[in-house]
């Protein structure tokens, strides 16, 4: 159990770290993307996706900030 | 197709692709360490040797390179917005002194363990960002010659005009390696973290089925895109900060 539970703690700070937001941010973003490739609105994909991107660093940015200052 | 044509199809096609892997192996190698670097490098190589070996020509039906550019992508993007979210921090003078002076003990201390395990001294990070890299453009180097080659019934000569690309690409790497180094370390690690997420960003947006207006050139257009955004991002926090009442601490702010 023990080496289970360290396996799996090695790799979530590995991949995710302090900041699970800018995980769950990506895959979310690249959900919507591949939706919309498949959708008639596939023209609009590669300009949402960049935004969609940049969206998650700003949230984790102001997260960070918001909590120096609580 | 001519032969001559095969050549340099191949060359030029295959010369892209390395120009992509050594962006990676550099940014890689300058900032997380070039031990790990170029011991993922040689992992990638061998990794892509025993494919080629054990699939043939069929590797380019076989594997499934959507899946593999979604997946590469997305672990490009989350470790380049790691990387990009401290860099702006820094920049803007929100990531304290103290915390470089932490890190900076931690290092120290990670070397001295590094002395007494050869295995320690792998940084992961920097392993697996170059390992992906190398990979994933190492694949596709192979895919343009397996496509090539059968096309035009040659193979060999379809590798051979990857090869020179591969090697005169290797030549400028090892001639660009140390003018880089010497770029202050702030500026690479903000520099390394939008390579990273461009480059993730037009990945995985291939393998979910983007359509990129201009197709390799967006690399530069998001390069430019996320610079500019990520630069905005500091000044507006530097401005933010300018009202706060907490004492401003010298960042290094102008470095990044």
């Amino acid at each position: 159990m023990k080496i289970v539970r360290g396996f799996l703690t090695f790799w979530y700070d590995f991949f995710i770290g302090d900041a699970w937001e800018l995980a769950a941010g990506v895959v979310i973003t690249v959900l919507i993307v591949a939706l919309l490739a498949r959708s008639p609105l596939v023209t609009l994909a590669w300009l949402v996706f960049p935004i969609g991107i940049l969206a998650c660093l700003v949230v984790s940015v102001l997260m960070v900030t918001r909590k120096k200052k609580a | 197709m001519s032969l001559t044509f095969l050549v340099l199809s191949t060359f030029l096609a295959s010369s892209v692709e390395s120009v992509e892997a050594l962006t990676i192996i550099l940014a890689t190698g300058i900032t997380r360490g070039w031990y790990s670097t170029l011991l993922a490098v040689g992992a990638a190589l061998l990794s892509l040797a025993v494919l080629v070996i054990v699939l043939g020509p069929a590797i380019a039906t076989l594997i499934p390179l959507s899946a593999l550019r979604v997946l590469i992508g997305v672990l490009l993007l989350i470790f380049g917005l790691q990387w990009l979210r401290k860099a702006v921090l820094r920049a803007s003078g929100l990531k304290s002194e103290r915390d470089e002076a932490a890190i900076y003990l931690k290092e120290v201390d990670a070397l001295q363990q590094v002395k007494r395990n050869r295995v320690s001294q792998i940084d992961w990070t920097g392993f697996v960002v170059a390992f992906k890299g190398v990979f994933l453009e190492g694949l596709e180097v192979v895919f343009i010659v397996v496509t090539f080659g059968s096309s035009a019934n040659n193979i060999p000569l379809a590798a051979l005009g990857a090869g020179l690309a591969v090697l005169l690409v290797t030549i400028v790497g090892l001639l660009l390696h140390r003018p880089l180094s010497r770029v202050p370390e702030n500026v690479l690690k903000f520099s390394v973290a939008l390579l990273l997420i461009a480059f993730g960003t037009f990945w995985s947006g291939e393998g979910i089925g983007v359509v990129w207006p201009g197709e390799d050139w967006v690399l530069v257009g998001l390069l430019i895109g996320y610079a500019a955004f990520s630069w905005a991002l500091v000044l507006f926090l530097r401005s933010q900060r300018a009202y706060a009442p907490a004492p401003a601490t010298t960042m290094s702010g102008g470095q990044s």
